[in-house]
């Protein structure tokens, strides 16, 4: 079985929770990473998406992309993430298949008609970790970092999206050429 | 550079989408930040609580 990190939600009364969906996609993409073992260093373990913040922006909290989660993650935890953009969809199935987690820069508007919608109101840019796909249907597990089931009606932890879900939310993201999407990609974990 | 190979069957073996990952991780046109991929704006700066 696939090795599944813990669900980090972004809206943990931290600094910054409720801009920090990047910050906490990759507080779990950490520890699937390094398949849960601490590095042993003087950073927090678990990855928690707070201080993965505090150390790319300690006084503002600007927006923040995917390079900047990766220096901070490799700094921390010792987690060199590849970045990867414009991956056609069947080569991004093939790279979860072949045993990496990622996280994928999504667009929330496609989410927001759907059960899966955790943030009603929010459309904007959005960042999730996708840990493994579902042979059987080709679903996604995907940790939206907005599900916390704060209130009836949210999702909470891990859900199985669809893959034509996850597939239009991403080819949403601005930036993405046609039929591709862009994710920064852990480590194969996997035998 | 080796030929670029089409992605396997999504029925296809681990081991050929292993080799698959392998190879695709190594083409440089994917490394490189397109134009118009915003700089800092993936994030949810109007989540709502």
């Amino acid at each position: 079985m696939t090795y599944r990190p813990t669900f980090r939600k972004q809206g943990d009364g931290s600094r910054c929770g409720w801009s920090n969906c990047n910050p906490a996609s990759h507080a779990m993409a950490s520890q699937r990473h390094r398949k849960g073992v601490d590095p042993g260093n003087h950073h927090g373990w678990p990855p928690m998406p707070s201080e993965i913040r505090n150390y790319m922006t300690p006084h503002s909290c600007a927006g923040t992309s995917l390079n900047q989660n990766d220096a901070a993650v490799t700094h921390l935890y010792g987690v060199d993430m590849l970045i990867r953009y414009n991956i056609p969809w069947a080569s991004f199935t093939s790279l979860i298949s072949s045993g990496r987690g990622a996280v994928v820069p999504i667009l929330y508007r496609v989410i927001a008609p759907t059960r899966y919608d955790a943030s009603p109101g929010f459309t904007g840019n959005h960042a999730i970790f996708v840990n493994e796909r579902r042979a059987s249907d080709g679903a996604f597990l995907v940790y939206d970092p907005l599900a916390d089931g704060r209130r009836a009606g949210i999702p909470q932890g891990p859900q199985w999206w669809p893959s034509s879900l996850l597939k239009a939310a991403a080819y949403a993201y601005p930036g993405t050429n046609t039929s591709c999407v862009h994710a920064s990609l852990t480590r194969d974990t996997e035998p | 550079m080796p030929a670029k190979k089409a992605a396997p069957s999504v029925k296809a073996p681990v081991a050929e989408h292993k080799a698959h990952a392998k190879e695709f991780l190594e083409r440089p046109e994917h490394k490189v930040k397109p134009v118009g991929f915003p700089d800092e704006a993936d994030e949810t700066h109007e989540a709502k609580p």
